[in-house]
């Protein structure tokens, strides 16, 4: 996905909860989170990475 | 002659047992202390001076009897986000004020078991966020105080007390000791119970220490390792044994020379120069790159830790909204948009990465970079976390370890990265970098 694919999800689902206002006031947080998704998101994991406990890091 | 404020918790602790100082006339030189200079530095919240005051007697009979903890005697701060069963935890959030559900986290049990005075609460930014705190850098009352553990870092610099406790989510130990001269120690995730910490982000938040010399932050967060019932994280976990300090044998590390990339001028300079210094005296430093780019790390770490901590404060978005500070609250309201197979992906992916560092650390030590990016910058910010959050994302122990003052007169220092679980070789890696450092100066503005 790109960011501006990330970013158009997430004003649709920030709308839906908040508001057309406080989407407006987090604009900019909207845009950087965006590209820092899209970065982890494009970044692929193959199933031989997999761990079944990963949710618990050195556990 | 040396202030009993200016006494590390080992000199301390040595007076003590040799009966030369009394563990009253200690708390009252601290006090004393706190008197003088809190009105100037702001770091703490609340304390309980008469409860205080009985536990230094209880440590005076301790010590006649024989009978005195690892800690008996010294007086620690803690962070305003953990449980004190005698005090309340507002966690920096004003409909908390009063917030006490009358019991100990499990580190604060096993500090009062290990003798240690638990004297009061310092300032933490709203919960564990990025909103500054009222608290003053004792280095230049013009810059920041950091966060979020901003009154333990300070507290420590400021000779209040020598001991304080913080937590990490991001780089909240190891940023704030960082800029104020201090040791900070994060041991591996799992080996301090988090039960009893207000949570921010359930996989990253570590509870860690500030003191003024290694052997401190070693002492006081050996007190508090082993297994807890009530964070599932510690179970297999037992308390790892303190080193004899005094190692003769240089450490072999790496040096990740992306931080320089990120870092200023000054940071780098000083930095290079210690590393020399300890190569010089015989360690075996290698450069090095990261095995995977740091902005990926950055990215991965806000996904987790905003998703993460807009599901532990629901409940208070939903009753309190106007109470979060506006930093924090524009993340919480973004983590909720994170959706679920998003965070999972981004949880998979820093396993991956956790190997590929594995990998990398095979015969050596550690890992030894900058501990911040800068030093202290003004009081509009934390600072930023570049340097520290590759650590909290893997869950290592780190040290921060002060190498000097820069150009600017304000403190720098030196992370070292061990290898989960091996926090006893990590202290030892730090005891030796710090023994062929300068101790830090004490600043004229104290």
């Amino acid at each position: 996905m790109s960011p501006d694919e990330i970013e158009d999800e997430m004003r649709r689902t920030l709308i839906a909860k908040l508001g057309q206002q406080r989407v407006a006031e987090l604009e900019s947080e909207i845009v950087d989170t965006a590209r820092q998704l899209a970065i982890v998101l494009n970044e692929p994991v193959k199933l031989d990475d997999e761990d079944p406990d990963f949710m618990r890091p050195l556990v | 002659m040396t202030e009993l404020h200016d006494l590390t918790a080992t000199e301390a602790l040595v007076r003590m047992r040799a009966r030369t100082l009394s563990p009253v006339d200690y708390l009252e030189s601290l006090l004393a202390r706190i008197d003088a200079r809190e009105p100037t530095i702001q770091a703490w919240v609340c304390m309980d001076r008469d409860v205080a005051r009985r536990s230094a007697e209880n440590a005076a009979k301790a010590y006649a009897s024989g009978t005195a903890g690892p800690l008996s005697g010294i007086p620690i701060g803690i962070k305003d986000l953990i449980l004190t069963e005698h005090l309340p935890t507002a966690g920096n959030f004003v409909p908390m004020r009063e917030f006490n559900p009358g019991y100990d986290a499990t580190c604060i049990e096993r500090l009062r078991k290990a003798g240690a005075i638990i004297l009061g609460k310092v300032e933490t930014t709203q919960f564990a966020g990025r909103d500054i705190t009222r608290t003053h850098n004792p280095w230049d009352l013009t810059r920041t105080a950091s966060g979020s553990s901003s009154g333990s870092a300070v507290a420590v610099a400021d000779r209040m007390v020598p001991i304080t406790l913080g937590t990490q989510t991001g780089g909240s130990v190891i940023r704030p000791a960082g800029y104020m001269g201090v040791v900070g120690f994060t041991p591996t995730f799992g080996r301090i119970s988090r039960f009893g910490l207000i949570p921010r982000s359930y996989s990253f938040d570590m509870i860690g220490v500030m003191g003024r010399s290694v052997a401190d932050a070693a002492l006081s967060a050996a007190a508090m390792t082993g297994p807890d019932q009530r964070d599932r994280a510690t179970l297999k976990r037992t308390p790892f044994k303190l080193p004899d300090q005094g190692s003769e044998q240089p450490p072999r590390l790496l040096l990740f020379e992306d931080f320089f990339d990120i870092s200023s001028d000054d940071i780098n300079r000083h930095v290079i120069l210690a590393v020399e210094r300890l190569e010089a005296a015989g360690a075996k430093i290698r450069r090095a790159r990261l095995p995977v780019p740091l902005d990926l790390m950055i990215s991965l770490h806000t996904v987790i830790l905003i998703t993460e901590a807009s599901s532990t404060q629901a409940s208070n978005l939903l009753n309190h909204r106007k109470s979060f500070a506006s930093g924090l609250l524009s993340q919480l309201d973004i983590g909720s948009a994170i959706p679920a197979t998003a965070y999972i992906h981004t949880q998979r992916l820093r396993h991956r990465i956790r190997h590929q560092f594995e990998t990398l650390l095979k015969g050596f030590d550690g890992f030894i970079l900058p501990s911040t990016s800068e030093v202290a910058p003004d009081r509009s910010t934390i600072g930023p976390r570049l340097c520290q959050t590759p650590w909290t994302i893997l869950g290592w122990p780190v040290f921060t370890v002060p190498v000097g003052l820069g150009d600017e007169g304000l403190p720098i220092g030196v992370q070292l990265v061990g290898a989960p679980f091996k926090e006893s070789n990590l202290i030892n890696v730090a005891d030796w970098v710090e023994r062929h450092l300068d101790p830090m100066p004490v600043p004229g503005t104290f």
